[in-house]
Formats: C-alpha cells, sequence, structure tokens
C-alpha cells in the first residue's frame, strides 16, 4: 500500500527539469531512502513530495488525491517535512520549537489544547529531549539541535515524515543516534518515513526501501540487498566497489575498490 | 515556557510577554494623564480626562486639554503604536533588524507621495493627504521590490535597494518643493519634519481608522509570521500558505507606515527601535506584534513630551528627539553586525 506516490513526475524550476518522468511508491509504514549522486534529482524529488515544488508535468498522489489540490493545511496534517537547513528563531526554547509543530492543527483564536500539549511532550520524550526542553536551541550542540527539529515534525502528528539529509553536518554518533531514532519511531510508531541521505552504508542498514537516482531519473528501487549491487554503484555513482555484508546486520556494506592512491 | 490562556478568546501568551505589556499599558496610561497635565492651566486630572472624552467642564480645560493635549497626546499613541506594528512586521518578514519602514526609503516614499498630492492637487484635506501618502508608499515598496527580486526575496539587497529608493523619492519631494506655490511649500516642509504638535481630532480619527483596519489583519495573521521566521520551506510544511501570507503582511506593514507619514509626517528611528526592545524586554522567541505597538506608542508620547519639557529655544519637533535617540542605536547595530555577532 502506499499513501504517496509520483506519477510520470518531471520537476524543476523553470528551464531544464531536474527530476524527469519518475513514477516513485513510497511504501507506507516503512523507511525509505533516497540516494544518489550530488545533483541527480533526490532532494528535488523530496520536495515534490511535499508539495514544496510541483511538477511541470505528471502528478505527486497523496491518498490517491493530487497534492495540489489538498489543501495546504490538510497536508501538513499527513506530511512532516525537516527541511535541509531550517532557521530556529533567535531565542526560541526546545519545548517552544517542538510546539510551532503544531501550527497545522492550531486556528487563530483556537486555544492551545490538551491535544497540542500531549503531542509536544510526546514529541520531546520519543527524542529524550525532555530534561532539556526549556533550553535554548541556539546553545545546544548539533545532535540536540537536529533532535530538537525533528521533535517538532513529530509534534506535527503526520503519519509520513519526510527529511532532508538529516544527518548531515553531525558527527558519527550523532548520524546513528538520529538513524536509531527513526527506526524507533518507524517501529514503534508506524510512521512512514522518507529520508535523502549521502550515507550508503546508513542507508542499507535502516532503510527497507532504497530509491536510487541518477540524472533526474530512477535508475533503481527496492529492498537494499536488491538495489546495492556492485555493478549499480558503478552505474549511479561512478564508483568501482565492492558490496560485502556488514558484520554486524548482515546489511549491504559499499567498500571503494581501490586503496588510497585512487583507481583511475 | 511559562504559558498564560487568556479566556474565550484563546490567546495564549507567555507570561513574561502578558506583564511586560501590562507593565507598558501602565506607563503609557500614566504618562498619557501627565501629557494632558502638562503645562500650566491648573485643570484637575478628571476634568482632564472628562475633557478628553467630550464632557464639557468649562472653557479652559475644553480648549486646552480637548482641543490641543489630547489629540496631540493621542496623535502620538496611535502613530507611535502603526510605527511600532509596521516595523516590526518589517523586520519579521525580513528577518532582518535593519529592516525598518523609514530606513528602507518607504516612509520616504509614502512623504513624497503626500507632497506631490499638496502640489499637484493642492490638497488640503487630510484623507487626500493620506490617500497620496499610500500611493506613494506602495508604489515605493513595489519598486524596492521590483530591484531586489532574484527568485525571492533577498533582505540585504531589499535594504540596500530600500536605501537607495529612499534618496531617489527624496530627491522627486526636494524637486516637487522648489516648484510648488510657496504657500504650500511652506506647508509641506513644516509637515516633512515630521511632528505631533497641533493635531487635531481629525488627525486622531485618520489614526484610528488605519490601525483599526490594519491591526487586526496583521494579529490574524501573527502566528503565520512566526512561521515565516524558521524560513519558507518550514513555514510551508506547516501547513502557512507563504506567499499569500507575506504578501498581505508586507502591504499591511507598508500601509502602515504610510497612514503614520499621513498623519504626522515622517517620524524616524520609532520603527527602528520599537520592536527590537519590546523583543529584549519580553525576551519573546520571534516577533512580538502588541508589545512593539505599545513600546511604540510609549517612545513616540515620551519623545513629544521631552520635547515640550524643553527650553523654547530647544523645543525641537519630535522627529529630530526620536533621531537623537535613534541614531546611537543604528550604530550600535552596525557596529555589532561588523564585529559579526548575533543579530
Amino acid at each position: 500500500m502506499t499513501r504517496l506516490q509520483t506519477q510520470h513526475a518531471v520537476i524543476g524550476y523553470g528551464g531544464t527539469p531536474i527530476v524527469r518522468g519518475v513514477d516513485v511508491d513510497i511504501p507506507d509504514g516503512r523507511i525509505t531512502a533516497i540516494v544518489g549522486p550530488n545533483g541527480c534529482g533526490k532532494s528535488t524529488l523530496l520536495r515534490a513530495l511535499v508539495r514544496l515544488l510541483t511538477p511541470t508535468s505528471g502528478t505527486v498522489l497523496l491518498d490517491g488525491e493530487d497534492i495540489h489540490r489538498v489543501p495546504t493545511r490538510e497536508v501538513a496534517r499527513r506530511v512532516g517535512l525537516l527541511p535541509q537547513s531550517p532557521i530556529a528563531p533567535a531565542g526560541i526554547t526546545v519545548k517552544e520549537l517542538v510546539a510551532r509543530g503544531r501550527t497545522p492543527h492550531q486556528k487563530v483564536l483556537r486555544p492551545w489544547s490538551a491535544a497540542d500539549e500531549t503531542a509536544v511532550m510526546s514529541a520531546l520524550h520519543s527524542t529524550a529531549l525532555t530534561d532539556i526542553q526549556d533550553a535554548v536551541v541556539d546553545e545546544l550542540s548539533g545532535g540536540q539541535r537536529q533532535r530538537a527539529w525533528i521533535a517538532m515534525t513529530l509534534a506535527q502528528d503526520t503519519p509520513l515524515m519526510i527529511l532532508d539529509e538529516p544527518t548531515t553536518y553531525l558527527d558519527i554518533a550523532h548520524q546513528y543516534d538520529v538513524m536509531d531514532l527513526l527506526h524507533r519511531l518507524n517501529t514503534r510508531q508506524e510512521r512512514t518515513i522518507v529520508m535523502v541521505v549521502h550515507d550508503l552504508h546508513q542507508a542499507a542498514r535502516y532503510a527497507h526501501h532504497v530509491i536510487a537516482m541518477r540524472d533526474g531519473e530512477v535508475a533503481a528501487a527496492g529492498a537494499p540487498g536488491d538495489v546495492f549491487t556492485e555493478e549499480l554503484i558503478r552505474d549511479v555513482f561512478s564508483l568501482e566497489a565492492r558490496v560485502l555484508a556488514d558484520p554486524v546486520t548482515g546489511t549491504p556494506m559499499v567498500v571503494p575498490a581501490h586503496g588510497p592512491g585512487g583507481a583511475r | 515556557m511559562r504559558i498564560l490562556r487568556i479566556g474565550p478568546l484563546g490567546i495564549t501568551t507567555h507570561r513574561r510577554t502578558f506583564a511586560v505589556g501590562l507593565a507598558l499599558l501602565a506607563a503609557l496610561a500614566a504618562l498619557f494623564v501627565f501629557a494632558l497635565m502638562q503645562g500650566q492651566s491648573g485643570i484637575s486630572v478628571l476634568d482632564s480626562l472628562k475633557a478628553v472624552v467630550g464632557i464639557p467642564v468649562g472653557a479652559p480645560a475644553d480648549f486646552i486639554v480637548g482641543q490641543v493635549r489630547a489629540p496631540r497626546a493621542l496623535t502620538a499613541v496611535l502613530v507611535g503604536a502603526m510605527l511600532g506594528v509596521s516595523g516590526a512586521v518589517l523586520q519579521s518578514l525580513t528577518r532582518n533588524p535593519l529592516a525598518s519602514p523609514d530606513f528602507i526609503g518607504i516612509s520616504m516614499g509614502a512623504g513624497t507621495g503626500a507632497v506631490l498630492t499638496i502640489w499637484l492637487v493642492s490638497a488640503t484635506s487630510l484623507w487626500i493627504t493620506a490617500a497620496g501618502a499610500v500611493v506613494g508608499a506602495l508604489t515605493t515598496a513595489a519598486l524596492i521590490l521590483a530591484l531586489s527580486w532574484r527568485r525571492g526575496i533577498v533582505p540585504l539587497r531589499l535594504i540596500l535597494a530600500g536605501i537607495g529608493m529612499g534618496f531617489v523619492v527624496q530627491a522627486i519631494t526636494q524637486y516637487a518643493l522648489t516648484r510648488m506655490d510657496v504657500h504650500d511649500a511652506g506647508n509641506a516642509l513644516g509637515w516633512l519634519v515630521g511632528s505631533v504638535t497641533g493635531r487635531t481630532w481629525t488627525h486622531v480619527t485618520v489614526a484610528v481608522t488605519v490601525l483599526a483596519v490594519l491591526l487586526p489583519v496583521i494579529l490574524w495573521h501573527a502566528r503565520s509570521l512566526r512561521t515565516l521566521e524558521m524560513g519558507d520551506d518550514a513555514a510551508r510544511a506547516l501547513g502557512i500558505p507563504v506567499g499569500v501570507a507575506r504578501s498581505v503582511l508586507a502591504v499591511c506593514s507598508v500601509l502602515l507606515a504610510a497612514g503614520a507619514v499621513a498623519v504626522t509626517g515622517p517620524i524616524g528611528f520609532i520603527a527602528l527601535v520599537a520592536p527590537a526592545l519590546a523583543l529584549r524586554a519580553t525576551r519573546s522567541a520571534g516577533v512580538t506584534l502588541l508589545p512593539s505597538a505599545l513600546m511604540g506608542a510609549l517612545l513616540l508620547l515620551a519623545a513629544d513630551q521631552l520635547s515640550q519639557l524643553m527650553p523654547a529655544t530647544l523645543q525641537f519637533p519630535v522627529g529630530v528627539f526620536t533621531a537623537a535617540v535613534g541614531a546611537p542605536y543604528l550604530l550600535w547595530l552596525v557596529w555589532r553586525a561588523s564585529r559579526g555577532g548575533p543579530s
């Protein structure tokens, strides 16, 4: 089953399209990773999935309906997005930031409700931020800050969560923190998660479904074990690589086939 | 985070913001009464307040308080509030503390529109001058936007284009002044200084009308404004119709500035300083509209009272006073920005 899909979507910013007619199904209740080299159109596709961009032709379907026919607020109640570089207002506290996630559920002159409070507290709890909820976001470490943003997206309480490079700029321990958090959200709360990631190892470990893109098209899509082959890595990333089994999880692990000094 | 809920309206605010708002309101009320009583005449507080609302209390009070001091003080309060909100919205939309209507040419544009109206139609009605100011401000804002547009609003370009446009429209004003009838030019010049002296109930009516129309619209979009501070992508993902919200807010901000200029002439720095002071006082994360309004009102009324307390030879128009306070703040902002500190 899929609540979110694209049909022959051509997406761009005017001029040459960046994504050229892709059909993508996001499997419900799973973690989907979109991978590909820089400029392959993965972030562009992601932006179209949350309606930040309109396909020039083709459609994005949310629950079978053209996402552009769904009211903005309604989209925001079903699909949450963590953008690549969101801006935290100066001086905002963790809890205030997380509370902003309730925006699509609120109306002018409608008070902060018990449901809002519950969603915020539960988001803080899931991201282990309860103890520092009154800390100022600017003063947090990179990993904590990213968790705060994820908590904001969580408080939005959408069945679908979309994250644009959630681990970029984090050190390796915090990267795995974030990935473990996403994994927990997926298994315990059955959230559908879609993320753009650069690290193939993380994609293979944490995603159930991988979409590999190249030149604005889908080169392969499926389970990590089926997608991450030596042939595909060569094809998509122009890298000669060996694919080994991760000694811990058994998932595919991509290792460049040449040592330091280069192959070419 | 301590949240306060205010009754059936369902308005929520931080306790600190609420407390600061109350304190500002109290200070404003006290200063207003002081403004009514200031000077020699021996009119009691009660008589003064009666005179404000038009209850006859006898010859000197009815005129001195009812027709001179009250409209003047009310004009200062209302225009101060308009400038405070206008600046707060603009600074929030551009995420830049330098973006205030008087700094990026919009107030000058309103001034030019009003002066052109005085020149071309020999207008004496405040409403017609106000219309001219609105047209001038909107035209200037549109030009600034067009000049700085690069696939979206680029705050720094917007501010630079605004400063440039400010000089252009001021040149137009100067030109108009040289071509005008001497009598009209005298009127226009006096008005261009920026002052609340000699303002009447008509001015108060114009100011109330502008505020009554625009402030509710802005408050209605307050949540969108706060969410827009997180970036367009985040705002859109949170269900805010980004384009519509931003346009409505920007137009309201420009109209408020235009209305303020129409009533008092351009008064600098209130719109720049009031939102910043309100932010500091409330320690609010992101724009805080009503405290900015109250702060603006308080600042302008205080500036006007200070200018009246000066010895007669030093009684400058209030705009000169606000500049004296605002200019050091501006320098401090620039100094801090040049040191790469947070803004």
